[in-house]
């Protein structure tokens, strides 16, 4: 594996306080990422460069810089096939400009890591681009797992996993970041992971000829059957089950294997709670403190997975809880929210796009009017 | 050297095989249509790639007909997307720069949907060796004209023929590549009767000489006739190529490599044991 003498070479401290950025390209390295690729993207560029500084202390880490995302995935593509880590990092548009690429890689089950921080037009805040990194990464059935820090700390951590669940997933894992925790910066702390149970790479594209070649890596992509695998034998039950519907099958299966991952934080007596991930939810919290201590009865679900999404916390909350969605666009984990939950009646929801971020006061009406509505309903029943 | 085999019929006392099937060649029949150009140039650069028997092959293919290569090349290969083949290609060859790095691509590939990459490819100067298999139109799809196209092409996309007022011109991108510093060698071929096969077979080697020496980037043009995508007949094409395309773009060394003059900018490939 290439994660094992990272640790040693590095140079850095192992806690340190530094831009959030940097500190996922700190973990990216010291996880054994080998190839960079962002083009420069507000706030992307700081990670390139940082990249280029720790390079030297990395061996087999790469100070190639792809000209373009569009070249970058499909070098991207290419590079984890030979079987090495590598990562990708963008915001917006320049996400959009690799999700051609993205629907080969996942097709072809390959492992890579996406850095994104949604913003909006401006250089402000986004949860906008939540659909599609959860229900459309590309064309085609495929599925990357989406992962959401809510902060530095945290980034570092699931940055660090990433590569992990790349690798035993065999599939596309996305940090989902926003603009806000791009320009923060914090004390963190670089631990290291224990990677051993992941299997040996024996599908890379390496080009050794002492064995036999490797042609099938992306043959039973969702593309379905094409001229080649007709040709090439690889659809041979063709009217039946084909290799390429099996292998969707399959792959639909590996996706929900997938065990997704929430935060809960006073739910087990809230009447109320929001629901929000990453900065959002970071600024829910402290507002939630202070309305616990003045004695109301309101808690927070943050999804820490966004695909998959935790629908069975959100099922069970609902059935004893009003729930208020708090997203910074106009409306898109809330239809997860609204499917997972016993009624979407339960389901509240409250916006801001565009730039906007909720202030705490907006954020602490929102979730007393969350709980009076849920106090009225419970009334009605009653 | 090409690997031998035994003749499949026994050879009268005192003759000796001089022409034989490369062992590479899967058991399959060809791919590509009657009349393609595609059949003689993959035969005679499989037989070049094990002449010079690299110790790692590793390529992509773009989508077009040119993805049967994955078939024929004797080493680790990847279906890109269309236009792509030549990024996807790259980052192999940053993964695995002590392997022989090829990536086949058509000219609606190239020209049309991928034109950045392979310029961006040129600049770098990455030891990967492109092949360009221009026939001027989209063969998968029913023969649409491409940026690749000879002007007076008539396609179902150019009923008249392809002019430049409508169309725009040929994108002249063997001469364009050959004009950056990180491109080690540039060829152009065309493989539609046995002298030029026989020509081309030279300009191939020269290219996977330069690629094993770690000189950078290789570039071969493939001229390539498509009688199903140009509505000819195999002869009829043949004819067509040589009085409207190869008369504008014959087969020539557009940049040789000359080791002395620009050494290799990589190290060097190992051959196979």
């Amino acid at each position: 594996m290439t994660t094992s003498t990272t640790e040693e070479t590095a140079v850095a401290a192992e806690t340190m306080f530094m831009p959030a950025p940097q500190a996922m390209v700190e973990s990216a390295l010291r996880a054994g990422c080998q190839l960079f690729c962002a083009y420069p993207i507000t706030p992307v560029e700081d990670m390139t460069e940082y990249w280029l500084k720790r390079v030297p202390d990395f061996p087999g880490a790469l100070s190639f810089i792809p000209e373009s995302e569009l070249e970058s995935g499909n070098m991207m593509y290419g590079f984890a096939a030979a079987g090495k880590r590598v990562a990708f990092a963008s915001t917006r548009a320049g996400m959009s400009l690799i999700h051609e690429a993205m629907g080969m890689i996942m097709g072809a089950e390959l492992p890579c890591v996406l850095f994104n921080f949604p913003r909006a037009g401006g250089l402000s805040i986004s949860q906008a681009d939540y659909n599609v990194a959860t229900k459309a990464p590309s064309h085609g059935d495929e599925k990357m797992f989406v992962l959401a820090p809510m902060g530095t700390q945290e980034a570092v951590d699931l940055t660090r996993e990433a590569f992990y669940l790349a690798d035993k997933f065999r599939n596309a894992v996305m940090i989902m970041a926003d603009y806000t925790l791009g320009l923060t910066m914090e004390v963190v702390e670089f631990k290291p992971l224990d990677e051993s149970d992941l299997p040996e790479k024996d599908w890379a594209l390496t080009g050794d000829r002492t064995r036999e070649a490797r042609r099938s890596l992306a043959m039973a992509a969702s593309g379905g059957v094409t001229a080649a695998n007709m040709a090439t034998g690889v659809d041979e039950t063709v009217g039946t089950i084909s290799g390429p519907e099996k292998s969707a099958w399959r792959r639909h299966a590996k996706y929900q294997s997938f065990e997704p991952r929430a935060e809960l934080t006073h739910l087990d007596d809230a009447e109320a709670a929001g629901v929000a991930y990453g900065t959002v939810a970071r600024m829910i919290l402290p507002v939630l403190e202070r309305l616990r201590e003045a004695g109301h009865r309101v808690g927070m679900i943050r999804p820490i997975t966004l695909y998959p999404f935790p629908s069975d916390v959100i099922n069970e909350a609902s059935g004893r809880m009003r729930l208020g969605v708090i997203e910074c666009n106009t409306g898109q984990m809330v239809d997860d929210v609204r499917l997972a939950a016993q009624s979407s009646a339960a389901v509240e929801f409250y916006g801001r796009p565009g730039g906007a971020a909720p202030s705490p006061d907006e954020i602490e009406g929102e979730l007393l009017r969350l709980l009076s509505s849920a106090n009225s309903s419970s009334e009605g029943t009653a | 050297m090409t690997t031998t085999q035994e003749p499949l019929r026994a050879l009268e006392p005192g003759a000796k095989s001089v022409f034989h099937r490369p062992d590479v060649f899967v058991e399959e029949n060809t791919p590509w249509c009657v009349g393609c150009g595609y059949g003689a140039w993959s035969r005679v650069l499989v037989e070049e790639l094990e002449r010079l028997n690299p110790a790692k092959i590793a390529g992509t293919v773009d989508v077009a007909c040119l993805e049967y290569m994955r078939e024929v090349v004797p080493g680790d290969m990847l279906q890109a997307l269309h236009g792509r083949a030549v990024s996807t290609a790259r980052g192999l060859q940053l993964a695995n720069p002590d392997a022989f790095t090829i990536a086949f691509q058509g000219d609606g590939g190239m020209l049309n949907e991928g034109l950045n990459e392979i310029i961006h490819l040129a600049a770098s100067g990455q030891n990967v060796c492109v092949i360009l298999g221009n026939n001027g139109v989209l063969g998968d799809t029913g023969g649409q004209f491409t940026m690749g196209a000879a002007e007076g092409l008539k396609t179902p996309t150019s009923p008249e023929g392809r002019n430049e007022a409508e169309h725009g011109s040929r994108i002249p991108i063997a001469e364009m590549l050959a004009m950056f510093p990180g491109t080690a060698f540039v060829g152009r071929i065309s493989t539609h009767d046995p002298a030029y096969i026989y020509r081309s077979q030279k300009i191939i080697r020269k290219a996977f000489e330069a690629n094993m020496a770690g000189a950078g980037f290789t570039f071969i043009e493939c001229l390539t006739t498509c009688p199903t995508g140009w509505r000819l007949s195999p002869v009829e094409s043949i004819k067509y190529q040589e009085e409207h395309i190869l008369d504008k773009y014959p087969q020539e060394i557009l940049k040789d490599w000359n080791e002395e003059a620009r050494p290799p900018l990589h190290a060097p490939l190992a051959k196979r044991d």
